[in-house]
């Protein structure tokens, strides 16, 4: 059971994971966009982010996870970067290229599927401080 | 008028220096007015005497006028044009020659030279000929960026409205799987939940893709358009009743402030889409027993219409980007409300259609006044409260 944070600005998103998360009895908190979600992540320190990518801007999600590695306790919280692939067609970064360049341990590719999500939720929980991708290696 | 905002590269080829340097001092001191576009052109050149020359300077180099000698020592002037017209369809040539035939001129042209000049000529025909010759390079510049540019602006907004349309499938996949494979059982909270924003979702697409018809019917010109007296009064009397559930759902008073009559040359349909996206938007975005007063100024030759909500209002940031294409104002205060992002913007295009103007003033949590102004009479056809 852990603390999760899921940053969308689907509300249905949000609350199709929330449902799949509670599952396994996580306790999830919600933001609709990447302010309210930093501003969320500070307060309550969770253990994991989900975070979108494509919100009010379509960088946002990147800029959002930018923002947590700079800080220093957040910088050690997991992000799962949750993506729609052929969605992104104009924005500056493809996370399937450039992946490895941005600061987040997973990507998961919407629609989010229990089995799928459950799996990355369950690894990435169980990382180690110096296992988390905070230079976006 | 020195103030030149693009300078034209030129390259002369021609094996006689004095040509050259005739050709060059007379580049030099033109410019050329594109009254189009408002703006001065002007020219720097480089010389070159033969075909050889002429491959060493292309290599890092493109230029947009080119004077061709027809003659060189080591080779034709009509072997240089075909390459450069196999290279560069933007790139324009005039060719020289002191072999002034009709054939050599209709060889020339045929090989896609922009014009000819016989030589000798006087530096006031060349900088006729140039000037011809750079206002159509600098016209047909812009047409290919202008065209580029739309081609863009139509990538963008396909790619955004291939986003628009996911997201809500997304989202009904999303709920389905999980009644699918039980993590939502029958009479549960999260039940309920699901399909009632499954159907909220499927809502927002239908919205969506009525709104997007609406906006390329507009945008194409194929819509025929119906222009004839209309009464703008009974038209917004008529939209109210539309929009009267939506409103009592929310306990919102609508109040009109008005003539009893109000005519104007338009389409009613495309009045009805400005005015239903105004009044429907001033009740979903307002608060619960808040109120909508639409006003209605005559102003001699225009119509001036005011919709001021009671609502959550707008940031600055937020007004600044409303009228844009697929911008949704997304916060906890518009979490639950459906809109497709094109509503306003389409209310822009259609105002625009009447030499009008759609403009937002508002505060946050302080509610809004949107402030649509229409030509009443289009076409110079004469506004007959001014005839005497």
């Amino acid at each position: 059971m852990a603390r999760i944070l899921c940053i969308d600005d689907d509300r249905d998103v949000l609350e199709t994971c929330k449902i799949i998360l509670t599952t396994e009895k996580h306790n999830v908190m919600m933001a609709l966009n990447g302010n309210e979600g930093f501003a969320k992540a500070k307060a309550e320190i969770p253990e994991l982010i989900l975070l979108d990518v494509m919100m009010d801007d379509n960088t946002e999600g990147f800029h959002t996870a930018y923002k947590l590695r700079k800080d220093p306790v957040l910088k050690f919280v997991p992000i799962l970067m949750l993506t729609s692939v052929n969605q992104k067609l104009n924005m500056k970064c493809n996370p399937k290229k450039d992946g490895n360049f941005l600061p987040v341990d997973a990507f998961l590719e919407k629609p989010v599927e229990k089995v799928k999500l459950l799996k990355e939720v369950k690894r990435l929980l169980a990382l180690k401080k110096d296992e988390i991708n905070i230079d976006g290696n | 008028m020195n103030n030149i905002s693009d300078v034209l590269n030129v390259l002369i080829i021609d094996d006689e220096e004095g040509m050259c340097m005739g050709a060059s001092r007379a580049l030099s001191s033109t410019q050329v007015f594109i009254d189009d576009l408002k703006i001065m052109v002007g020219f720097s050149s480089k010389s070159v005497h033969s075909y050889a020359e002429y491959k060493n300077s292309i290599v890092n180099q493109k230029y947009d006028l080119i004077l061709l000698d027809y003659k060189l020592p080591d080779g034709s002037g009509l072997d240089i044009l075909q390459e450069i017209n196999e290279q560069s369809k933007e790139t324009l040539v005039i060719m020289m020659t002191a072999y002034a035939t009709f054939e050599t001129a209709v060889q020339a042209t045929k090989l896609g030279a922009y014009d000819f000049l016989a030589k000798p000529f006087t530096p006031e025909e060349l900088r006729n000929s140039v000037r011809k010759a750079a206002t159509r390079f600098v016209l047909a510049k812009r047409a290919k960026s202008f065209e580029e540019e739309k081609r863009k602006i139509r990538f963008e907004f396909i790619s955004v409205l291939s986003h628009e349309l996911k997201s809500p499938i997304n989202a009904i996949d999303g709920y389905l799987k999980l009644l699918r494979e039980g993590s939502i059982t029958p009479g549960s909270d999260n039940y309920s939940m699901a399909i009632e924003r499954s159907l909220v979702r499927l809502e927002g697409m239908r919205k969506l893709i009525f709104d997007l018809l609406d906006m390329t019917r507009i945008e194409s010109g194929q819509k025929t358009r119906n222009i004839e007296p209309i009464d703008l009064i009974a038209t917004i009397h008529q939209l109210i009743d539309q929009n009267k559930d939506e409103a009592k759902l929310g306990e919102i008073t609508i109040n009109l402030f008005s003539e009893n009559e109000l005519k104007m040359e338009a389409d009613q349909s495309e009045i009805e889409i400005i005015l239903n996206n105004l009044i429907n938007n001033a009740i979903k975005y307002n608060r619960p027993k808040g109120t909508v007063d639409i006003t209605v100024l005559d102003r001699q030759n225009q119509v001036e219409i005011q919709i001021r909500d009671s609502g959550i209002g707008l940031t600055k940031y937020e007004q600044d980007k409303l009228f844009n294409d697929f911008v949704r104002i997304k916060n906890a205060d518009t979490m639950n409300i459906q809109g497709s992002g094109l509503g306003l913007s389409t209310v822009k295009k259609i105002a625009a259609l009447y030499e009008g103007t759609v403009s937002v003033t508002s505060q946050k949590g302080n509610g809004s006044i949107f402030q649509v102004i229409l030509k009443k009479y289009l076409n110079n056809t004469i506004c007959p409260q001014i005839v005497t």
